[in-house]
Parts: C-alpha cells; sequence; structure tokens
C-alpha cells in the first residue's frame, strides 16, 4: 500500500490552515468563527492524508486487508467534526448575544491592555511636570552663573582699583622724595620748614585720598554684599516658585488621573470596577 | 479485589456525564432530588477516587480497554499513581465547589438557572476532567480537554452578562488555539509514529527522527502550555477568570490550568523524557513565576490579584518538570495536589467576602476582620498556605522544589530557586496587602456597603426597546440600590440577577470553604504519607516501564 499522501491534500490543508489563522486575527467574533471552522476543516484533512492513500471501506469480509484504508484518521475526524460542530454553535450564540448587547460582535479590549494604554497617558502628563522642572532648574543655574560672574566682575574691579591706588600711592612718594632732594639742592635749611610744611600736606593728602578710596571700597562691598543678599532672596523667591508650580502640576495630575479613573469606570461598568 | 480495581477506572467520567444526562433530562423539576443527584455522584466519584489512589498505591496501573478492544486498537483508560491523585483531588475540590454554589444558589433565590444550566454543564466539566486525567491515547486526551473546554466555555459567560462575553470571548478564542494546536500535533503524530496509544507511543516516538519528535514535542508543549497558562502564553487568564461567579472561577482557577500542568508531565515523562527542551521549560517557569507575581502586586481587585497569583504558582509545577528528576517531578505532583486545594479554597473565600462586604475590590473593603472573623479566617490559613508560611503544605512544596533545584545543581536551576523565594515572598506581600486592606484596616466611613444591601446585574432586556436597537443596547450596568446610594457593584450570581449581602452567611458556603481550607491543612498534617506517595508516583513517571506493561501486558507489537 502507498502510504505517501497526494500533493493536493497537502496544499489544501496548508491553504485553509493559513486563511483561517488571517481570520482568527480579526476582531469581529463571526469572522473568528469562521477561521475556526476553516482551520479545523484544514486539520481534518491533514489527518486524513496521514492514513495514507484511499482504500477499500476497512470491513472485514468485505475488503481485503491490503486494500483497506486506514480506519482510524477517519474515526479522529469524525470525533473532531463534531466537536467543531458543538464549538461552532456556542461561538455563533455567544457572537449573537454580543451583537444584542453592544450592536457588534467585536472583540472587547483586554481590561488590563486598556489600563496600560490609560498609564501611558499618565506617563506623558508625568514626563511634562519633569520636563517643566528640567527648565526651571536650567533657569536657576543661568542665573546663579550670572551672578557669580558680576561678582567676580566686583572682585577684578575692586583689584583693579586696589592697584591702581597703590600706584598712585607710589607716584606721591616719588614725586615727594624728588621734590625734597629738589629742595636739599635749592636753599639749605632756610626752606627746611617750607620743606617739612610740604611733606606734612603730601602725606596728609595721600592720608585723605587713602581714606576716600577706602571709603569708597567700603561702598562697594556694601553694594556687593546688598547684591548678593537680593540676589540670595529672588534665588529663593525662584526655588518657591518652582516648588509652587511642580505642587500645582501634581495636584492637576492627580485631578486628571481621578477623573480618567471615574470615566473610565463608568464606560466600563464592571470591568474596571475596583480594579485599578 | 485487585482484579475487580480497573472497573472502577472509568466510572469518574462515565458517572458524572450520565448524571449530567440525566439531569438535562430531567429539566428544572424535582430540584431537592436533582441537588443530591449531583452531590451523591461527585461524592461516589470522590470515594472511587479514593479506592484508585490505594489501590493504584498497592497494585500498580490499573487499565480498562474501553468495549474490550485491546489496545493499541481500543481507547484505554489508565489510572497510575498521578492519575488516581489528580482525580482524588479533583473530585474533593469538585464536591466542595458543588455544595458552594448549591448554598449561593439557595441563598440567592434562584432555582431555575443553576438546575438547568450549571449542575448539568458542571458535571460534564467534572468528567471532561476525570477523562483527561485517565487517558491512555493521546486522542482521548484531546476529547477530555475538549469536553472540559466545552462545558468552561458555558460555566464562564453563564447569564451572558456584558462582562462575561467579552470575557469569554478571549478565552474560547485563545482556548480554541490550543485545541487546533493540540489537534494538528496529534494528527502529526499518529502520521509521524502511526499509533495516538500513549504507551504505544512511549516505545515508537524515539524512534522517530530526532528533529520531527522535537516539533512533536514543542506543539504539544505549546497547547498544554496555553491551558496551563504558562508564560508568555498566560495573558488570557487574569482577564476571564475574575469575571465568572465564584464558584466557576474557583473550580477554574483551581482545576483547569492544572490538566494543562496534568498533561505537560503525562507527555514529558512518558513520551519525551531526553528532556530537550528543558532549560526552555526552566526558563519558561522563571518567566511564568516573576511575571505573575509581579502583575499580582499591581492589582487591587482580590480576584484579578488572586488570578495573577495562580499564573504565578503555575511556574513551580512547571520549574519540577522542567527538572525532570525524581524529586522535581514528587515535588510538582505534590504541589499541583497543594495548589489546586488552596486557589480553589481562597476563591470561594473571595466569594463569601463579596458576599459580607458587597465588593472584591479592596480599595472598598475595610475592617472585615471585626465583621466577620470566620471568613478572616477562612480566608488568613489558605492565604498564607499559598504564600508558602512554615509548616504549611505550601511550604512544604516549595521546599521540595528548591532541594530538587539546588540538587540539580546548575547554574539555571540555582537561578530558578532563586526567582522561586522571590517569587513566594512576593506572593507574601500580595497576600499581606489583601489581608491589610481588607480585613485589618478600620473601615473608611461611607466606603463599605451595609448588609443589606442588593448587588445588581441589570440585563438589558428588561427594557424591550434596547434588545435589537443596537445604537441604545450599551450592556447592563450593574447597579446597586442602597440607601447609601452607591454607584457601581458587580455581582457574581449564577444566572440569577442579585446577591443581597448579610451578616449572616450561607452555612453550605461556609461549610464547603471551610472543607477546602481544612483539606488543605490535611495536605500539611499528612505531608509524610503523601509526598511518600508522590516520590513514588514520580519514580513510576521515570520508569515508564510499569505503565507500558499495564496497556500491553504481553509487551507493545
Amino acid at each position: 500500500m502507498n502510504d505517501t499522501p497526494t500533493l493536493l491534500l497537502v496544499a489544501v490543508t496548508g491553504v485553509l490552515v493559513a486563511v483561517g489563522v488571517m481570520l482568527l486575527l480579526e476582531r469581529s467574533l463571526t469572522r473568528v468563527l469562521l477561521g475556526v471552522i476553516l482551520m479545523g476543516n484544514g486539520i481534518n484533512l491533514m489527518i486524513l492524508s496521514t492514513g495514507g492513500t484511499a482504500g477499500g471501506p476497512p470491513l472485514l469480509g468485505l475488503t481485503p486487508e491490503s486494500e483497506m484504508a486506514d480506519p482510524l484518521p477517519q474515526a479522529m475526524i469524525l470525533t473532531a467534526i463534531v466537536i467543531t460542530l458543538g464549538v461552532t454553535a456556542f461561538l455563533l450564540a455567544m457572537a449573537y448575544r454580543s451583537w444584542q448587547l453592544q450592536g457588534n460582535d467585536d472583540v472587547q479590549d483586554d481590561a488590563e491592555d486598556r489600563r496600560i494604554a490609560f498609564g501611558g497617558g499618565r506617563r506623558e502628563l508625568r514626563r511634562q511636570i519633569r520636563r517643566q522642572r528640567r527648565e526651571l532648574r536650567a533657569e536657576i543655574r543661568t542665573q546663579r552663573a550670572d551672578l557669580r560672574d558680576r561678582m567676580a566682575a566686583q572682585d577684578r574691579r575692586e583689584a583693579a582699583e586696589r592697584a591702581a591706588l597703590r600706584s598712585r600711592m607710589l607716584a606721591a612718594d616719588r614725586e615727594l622724595r624728588a621734590s625734597l632732594r629738589a629742595g636739599g639742592r635749592g636753599g639749605a635749611g632756610a626752606d627746611d620748614a617750607e620743606v617739612a610744611q610740604r611733606i606734612r600736606d603730601a602725606r596728609q593728602a595721600r592720608q585723605d585720598s587713602v581714606a576716600d578710596l577706602r571709603r569708597e571700597v567700603e561702598s562697594c562691598r556694601e553694594g556687593l554684599r546688598e547684591h548678593r543678599r537680593i540676589d540670595r532672596e529672588t534665588e529663593r523667591e525662584m526655588r518657591r516658585e518652582l516648588r509652587r508650580r511642580v505642587r500645582a502640576q501634581k495636584r492637576r495630575l492627580h485631578t486628571a488621573i481621578r477623573a480618567e479613573r471615574e470615566r473610565l469606570a463608568r464606560a466600563e461598568d464592571s470591568d474596571l470596577q475596583g480594579s485599578d | 479485589m485487585a482484579d475487580i480495581l480497573h472497573y472502577l477506572v472509568p466510572l469518574p467520567v462515565v458517572l458524572p456525564l450520565f448524571t449530567a444526562g440525566l439531569k438535562l433530562a430531567i429539566g428544572t423539576r424535582l430540584a431537592r432530588l436533582q441537588r443530591a443527584m449531583s452531590v451523591a455522584a461527585l461524592t461516589a466519584v470522590l470515594a472511587i477516587g479514593l479506592v484508585l489512589l490505594f489501590g493504584v498505591d498497592a497494585h500498580g496501573p490499573q487499565v480498562v480497554h474501553v468495549g474490550e478492544w485491546g489496545a493499541p486498537i481500543g481507547i484505554a483508560l489508565v489510572a497510575d499513581r498521578l492519575s488516581a491523585l489528580m482525580v482524588t483531588v479533583s473530585a474533593a475540590i469538585t464536591l466542595g465547589v458543588l455544595v458552594y454554589s448549591i448554598g449561593q444558589g439557595l441563598a440567592d433565590e434562584d432555582e431555575v438557572a443553576p438546575l438547568a444550566v450549571f449542575h448539568p454543564t458542571y458535571l460534564i466539566l467534572v468528567a471532561g476532567v476525570s477523562n483527561a486525567f485517565l487517558a491512555g491515547d493521546l486522542f482521548n486526551l484531546y476529547v477530555g480537554f475538549e469536553i472540559l473546554l466545552t462545558a468552561s466555555y458555558v460555566l464562564l459567560t453563564i447569564g451572558g452578562t456584558h462582562a462575561r462575553i467579552r470575557a469569554g470571548a478571549t478565552y474560547v478564542v485563545v482556548s480554541l488555539l490550543s485545541s487546533l494546536l493540540f489537534l494538528i500535533a496529534v494528527g502529526l503524530t499518529y502520521a509521524a509514529a502511526g499509533t495516538v496509544n500513549l504507551a504505544q507511543l512511549a516505545v515508537r516516538l524515539p524512534e522517530v527522527p530526532a528533529e520531527l519528535g522535537l516539533v512533536l514535542q514543542v506543539m504539544l508543549l505549546a497547547a498544554f502550555a496555553i491551558k496551563a497558562a504558562v508564560f508568555p502564553l498566560s495573558a488570557w487568564l487574569p482577564d476571564s477568570y475574575p469575571t465568572a461567579p465564584a464558584p466557576v472561577t474557583a473550580v477554574f482557577a483551581g482545576l483547569l490550568t492544572k490538566v494543562g500542568v496534568y498533561a505537560m508531565i503525562r507527555t514529558q515523562t512518558l513520551l519525551f523524557p531526553d528532556g530537550r527542551v528543558d532549560d526552555l521549560l526552566m526558563w519558561a517557569a522563571l518567566a511564568t513565576m516573576v511575571v505573575g507575581i509581579l502583575g499580582a502586586v499591581a492589582q487591587t481587585d482580590i480576584k484579578r490579584l488572586l488570578s495573577f497569583t495562580l499564573v504565578s504558582h503555575i511556574g513551580y509545577m512547571v520549574f519540577g518538570i522542567a527538572l525532570g528528576s525524581a524529586h522535581g517531578l514528587a515535588g510538582a505532583v505534590y504541589y499541583v495536589a497543594h495548589h489546586i486545594t488552596v486557589q480553589t479554597g481562597l476563591f470561594l473565600v473571595t466569594g463569601l467576602i463579596e458576599r459580607r462586604g458587597g465588593s472584591t475590590s479592596m480599595t472598598d473593603l475595610g475592617g472585615l476582620a471585626r465583621l466577620s472573623p470566620l471568613v478572616a479566617i477562612l480566608f488568613f490559613v489558605p492565604a498564607m498556605n499559598l504564600a508558602g508560611i512554615p509548616p504549611l503544605s505550601g511550604f512544604l512544596g516549595k521546599l521540595g522544589l528548591m532541594q530538587a533545584g539546588v540538587q540539580a545543581g546548575t547554574p539555571l536551576a540555582y537561578t530558578l530557586v532563586a526567582g522561586s523565594v522571590l517569587t513566594s515572598l512576593l506572593t507574601l506581600y500580595a497576600i499581606a496587602r489583601v489581608w491589610n486592606h481588607a480585613f485589618w484596616r478600620a473601615p473608611a466611613a461611607g466606603a463599605v456597603i451595609a448588609p443589606g444591601t442588593v448587588l445588581e446585574e441589570t440585563e438589558e432586556d428588561e427594557s424591550p426597546t434596547s434588545a435589537f436597537g443596537p445604537g441604545e443596547a450599551v450592556g447592563p450596568s450593574s447597579r446597586v440600590r442602597t440607601p447609601a446610594a452607591r454607584t457601581v457593584a458587580r455581582a457574581s450570581t449564577l444566572g440569577g440577577r442579585r446577591i443581597v449581602t448579610s451578616t449572616s452567611l450561607p452555612a453550605a458556603m461556609v461549610g464547603a470553604t471551610a472543607g477546602l481550607v481544612l483539606l488543605g491543612l490535611a495536605f500539611t498534617l499528612f505531608a509524610g504519607p503523601l509526598i511518600g506517595y508522590c516520590d513514588r508516583a514520580a519514580a513510576e513517571l521515570l520508569a515508564r516501564a510499569p505503565y507500558i506493561t499495564a496497556v500491553f501486558p504481553g509487551g507493545t507489537s
């Protein structure tokens, strides 16, 4: 007996199962049902072809044993057909009930999937908050850097002023010494008092200018301190503002989540009730 | 005794099937008699299961060739130690759930629907489960699967409410897909080996080319893994089980996935003993455990949470199968028996919680420990058992599996051991959350549904316009009529329309739940003999010879 299955049966099996799988992937229950029927038929054909080529009816005394068809696959197919029939009836009833309840026979979303999709919305909101927070932080950072720059500039200015002061003092000294030498060469003795007077004057002038400069530096420092204080306050203010805005965002987020939950619960009635 | 023992083997299938037919013929008359019939049939199955359990342990596997057609031509029903244990445990829990459902049906005053639909379908489900456990050939195993699946379609969509049709669509389509896969695998196996008798396949399959054998093995595994809800084929379960009525969910969660696990154990040990996909199974077990329990941690509805722990704990059994050693298999068998009982008990308690507290959502419940200490105890014991607190049977089962894993000693096995410890801890965490929320914390004012509240599922057929007006029919809206005017609630009735929450729970429901909790404790109390039995069952599975010689006393030809 030839055991090779015919190519035609195998090809038909393949086509039926392929079409069945395609229909199984549809949303509509009726199409799924058609897919199940096609796949079932395809598999039955496959089981039939496992019995080898066709032979006579497997009845003792009617057909010689060597010409009999294999009866077992046929018995299995009969059983499978009955089962498919039952399942088909049930699926039809379910599709009809589904149509009664909601006007279509589509397979509904998985509640869990829906929750995950909803979670996606929540994630989006969270991302938004995080982005805003990042932006505010960056703003604070730039302000701080600005403040640092301004302080450094102030320091530089002070240093430059001090240097100018020192050079002016040195210049005054030099001038004094030069005038002393000139005085010593000119009229000695007679001009002594005058020279001393001039030295005193010069000193006085120098002290005055130093005091002036000190005052100036002091006021600069004062200004700087003031500046820093204001800066700190601004920073604090900004942080407060940041916190406030984050809090407000969170509040909005939570309200949105609550609203969404309620909406879903209402839309899905029992399905999502209490499952979030 | 020994020579008549094998006549008992078909009875766990025949008795429920026969009773179901009788009840369909009687219809809705003679309500009391019918309830008694259902209980009597399942009690008889339980008794037969116990006799088989001890008989098979003493006298070896028992075989019945249906219609006296000898194997491999006829259909063989085989009861070895594993089958006998599964039949006994399934009979025990189906009996418990039946008593519970009778209590619920009486309490809800719905006389007609349970008798006309629930009882016959339920008995057919039991027959299908027994048939799958006892099947001695691959095609009969397929038929057993189909019987129980078709019955489960009806039970899951009982009442035909919006939520159940939605969940049922997913469940039916996924189950159909697994059945079709299984059928293809059966056909290919027949083409490759020329037989579907399991014992003969055990002899012949090693002779088929190795690659072809691998294809058959993987196809069968995929079909069973969908049934057993092994990750990544588990996504359908947590979405479909929780919408069914409490007794239905309980028996589904307890039994149906375990039928898939049983089929995996049977085919892995008998047909494919060389363990070529063991590593794959290990990874699948790890993923099932961890992903499942992480899902459970995220839930707030008790039913959904329990469904996820169910998925997660299937991983333990797959772990045992994947180890393939005697200890691993013994651990898996013990764990299956333990888990059937505990998971069923927990779902039944959830039904009681719903009846007492008016909800299964942790956010709505509170203070149940004070309101109803009995329910609290009935929840606490199996919950701790599930989490694996010593000395309960969950701990023993996990310990056995972990020991087997350490014995295997491969890095992968150690990873699995670590994963199972983690899963156990997370289970404890998830369960403790339920305990804290539903039982321990003070109930929020106004949040708890008062006793006497009517949880109702309104059907749209009550409004005549919507039955054929697709645009208007928006599905049934569940609502609660109560002085406090709460808006939504879900009622899991058995085809009836309402549940009235009350402080006094029906005795039959509490009794059945307590019975299952006690059965779970019995697994702890009689752990010694039971683990001995599981060890012998595993040795028998690995030896293969007892099974094969029982089916073919004269040797396979």
